[in-house]
């Protein structure tokens, strides 16, 4: 566990010099903070607005350090031949990648952990009231970033960068439009159409499980329940996801 | 016993259109406490002996020791060293954040670390560069941590890959001081090089590999004549084996 | 790596991929329960479906201040925007007001179909839009029997106004269901609400004198009878 964390630390170290992550940042906050000079067109509508503006910016910021820390973390180890001193030392694949996706994760996390006080503090001083329930979309932000992380890393473990990283937004898009298979499937006449939707639908990550922000934003009461089931649902699925990178990455020569 | 032993090690890399064979059946023997050179032209596989010993790619057939144990076992790792040909390093990474990071990875407790990375640090000569990211710095200064890094956890065993090509002359004295320094304190080095001066120098045995296959291994002042220079006698080797 | 060690961890994630069917149903369950289930969306917009109704809520704000006064044709695309902001984002109650306030005149019946979609998406929906539809149903459509049951819903409400049951009682009066309104007359007469005591006291005369005049039921004119002289 300790290399694990030592590989994680340095994953950390690598990528928080990165001055990509804080330009993502900083422009969601910028983007939130304007969010505030809208109320003269938005016919009393403000703080929807200002809301639905700073839960979508954070997501999409999560979405983006999400996939480029995942999607590069081993790549780039691998391009520039540092893995080759560090497999030489008494480290297993399974904790180089461990390591890898768990430093992924925490740049992911305190990016938005950065994002989401800054959001909050500017909704507050906006309605002059602390919306501390925000934090409930956010929660699922958190696990939908940790979900994409672990998809990243996946393909990073056979893909280059660049790849992989395309693929990850490919699944991204696929992950919100899967609830709709089911919808589609049913006018199917042709039960093997009928499968083929179906086992797609439970493969690919379902990411609208995520996605509580219009009722946030509205007040309405997202249940703890739910927040648990998906919270579980997205570690499985990563669970799922790092397992089979450790089997293609196994057998990985790095000569 | 054998710091290094291999038995009928090949390696064959598969290609698109053709396979390559990088190692064919190599036995090779290297006693402990020496500086044993590892030879060969350009693409005779030498680079690929060490990536194979360390785990970095799996032999094709055959198998290999190190310091008794087979490769594969995850401890041996604990004993030895590796400096990279070229080494990579990560770039944002100063030399004491990056030697606390590989003493870390040897579960070095954190005074011992501490105390240890000093005396590295003093070792190579960049006691003054300790804060300095890598990115900042020459060949010869990475050259210099590489051999930092190498060391951090007191290994018995140490393989250099062309640890001396591409270093002005000073930096060549200071890496080949470096290496009979640590022969002194008992320790193995297996390491490759062009350089067939200084390896005449340094090694106490050599080792010549030409298409993936040892010709020659032995112990220096028994294979050369005398006034015979190493470069002749690899020339003369090389030849005979059809080069 | 040993290809059973390979073989268990496909396995493992095979059986864990298995083991989120049923962790996705339930979790389809719960956000149905709690009003939360995905709808399918004809065009899409990856999760940002409120912001995108954000967006087009402030482009028709923009296009209805730039209209001098609306007609049929504006109507119509006042109407379209609203069902697409509604779509995207069916628990902005605001905008099923706005929109169909503003198209209520010349569109009532289309205005009548954002209420219902206010009211079919937002269980918790209060008392105002139903209030509001069974105003439109009665002075636009002068539908009355439709008007009555907008007003039965509103006035369901917790802490909804006296006012929603009296209007009921009045659409069911001037739909000629005239049994109703008499019973709907009574109960607001028998409340503790002093204005709807004195306004339905005139009512119950008004309609029981209906009863008297037009209806052939007997049980209904004793009642009516009954109610006048209790009256007077």
């Amino acid at each position: 566990m300790n290399i694990i964390l030592t590989i994680a630390q340095g994953a950390y170290q690598k990528v928080i010099k990165s001055k990509i992550l804080y330009v993502i940042v900083v422009f969601c906050l910028l983007a939130i903070a304007y969010s505030t000079l809208y109320s003269a067109v938005t016919a009393g509508e403000e703080t929807k607005l200002m809301k639905d503006i700073g839960l979508a910016g954070i997501a999409v910021a999560a979405m983006l350090i999400s996939i480029m820390v995942g999607s590069t973390a081993i790549p780039t180890e691998i391009e520039s031949r540092t893995i080759q001193t560090l497999i030489s030392k008494p480290v297993r694949k399974h904790e180089f990648i461990l390591g890898q996706f768990l430093g992924a994760v925490y740049v992911a996390l305190l990016s938005i952990a950065i994002m989401a006080i800054g959001f909050i503090i500017i909704l507050a001083i906006k309605t002059h009231a602390l919306n501390l329930v925000m934090f409930r979309p956010l929660i699922l932000v958190c696990f939908e970033a940790i979900v994409l992380v672990a998809v990243s890393v996946l393909f990073s473990t056979f893909c280059s960068s660049m790849v992989s990283s395309i693929l990850a937004i490919v699944v991204y898009i696929a992950g919100h439009l899967s609830y709709q298979i089911p919808f589609l499937v049913e006018k199917a006449g042709n039960a093997v159409t009928k499968f083929a939707g179906l086992l797609l639908y439970y493969i690919l990550p379902n990411l609208q499980y995520f996605n509580v922000k219009a009722p946030a934003a509205h007040g309405i009461y997202v249940p703890w329940g739910l927040i648990f089931g998906v919270i579980l649902y997205g570690v499985i699925y990563a669970a799922i996801m790092l397992l089979v990178s450790l089997v293609i990455f196994k057998n990985k020569d790095f000569a | 016993m054998l710091a290094i032993k291999t038995e009928h090690l090949t390696k064959i890399f598969k290609g698109r259109e053709k396979e390559t064979r990088a190692l064919e059946d190599l036995n090779l023997q290297v006693s402990p406490n020496q500086i044993y050179g590892f030879l060969g032209p350009n693409g005779a596989g030498k680079t690929t002996t060490i990536n194979v010993l360390l785990g970095l790619t799996a032999p094709t057939t055959g198998t290999a020791w190190i310091l008794e144990k087979q490769i594969g076992d995850i401890e041996i790792k604990q004993k030895i060293g590796f400096l990279p040909q070229s080494p990579y390093f990560y770039e944002s990474f100063s030399p004491v954040e990056l030697l606390n990071f590989y003493g870390k990875i040897f579960k070095i407790p954190r005074k011992e670390r501490c105390k240890k990375i000093e005396e590295l640090l003093d070792m190579v000569g960049l006691t003054d560069s300790r804060k300095i990211p890598l990115r900042k710095f020459s060949r010869g200064m990475l050259q210099r941590i590489g051999i930092a890094q190498t060391l951090i956890n007191d290994p018995d065993l140490v393989f250099f890959d062309e640890p001396i090509a591409g270093l002005d002359p000073v930096g060549r004295k200071e890496v080949m001081d470096t290496i009979l320094n640590i022969k002194k304190q008992g320790r193995t080095v297996f390491f490759c090089s062009h350089v067939l001066h200084d390896v005449e120098m340094l090694c106490d045995s050599i080792g010549i590999l030409h298409k993936g296959q040892l010709i020659v291994s032995g112990k220096l002042k028994d294979l050369l004549k005398p006034k015979e220079s190493l470069e002749e006698y690899f020339l003369k080797s090389i030849e005979k084996k059809g080069g | 790596m040993k290809s059973s060690e390979r073989l268990v961890q496909i396995i493992v994630a095979i059986m864990l991929l298995v083991g989120l069917m049923p962790l996705g149903n339930t979790l389809n369950n719960i956000k149905e329960d709690a009003g939360l289930a995905d709808r399918f969306i004809q065009r899409p917009v990856l999760g940002f479906d409120s912001i995108a109704s954000d967006v087009l809520w402030v482009k028709t704000i923009q296009y209805m201040a730039g209209v001098k006064k609306i007609d049929v044709k504006s109507a119509n695309i006042i109407y379209e925007m609203f069902e697409r902001i509604t779509d995207l984002d069916p628990l902005f109650t605001t905008a099923y007001t706005f929109g169909a306030l503003a198209v209520s005149n010349k569109s009532p019946a289309k205005a009548l179909t954002l209420f219902d979609k206010a009211i079919a998406h937002n269980p918790d929906i209060g008392w105002r839009i139903p209030m509001f539809a069974g105003v439109v149903s009665m002075h636009n459509m002068k539908n009355y029997d439709k008007s009555a049951e907008y007003f039965a819903l509103a006035s369901k409400v917790k802490d909804s106004p006296m006012l929603l049951k009296r209007m009921r009682a009045l659409a069911k009066s001037r739909a000629g269901d005239l049994g109703t309104a008499l019973i709907l007359w009574e109960s607001l007469y028998n409340s503790s609400d002093s204005v709807s005591v004195q306004i339905a006291r005139r009512e119950l005369v008004r309609v029981a004198a209906e009863i008297l005049k037009t209806s052939t039921d007997n049980k209904l004119r004793n009642k009516a009878d009954r109610i006048i002289k209790e009256i007077l």
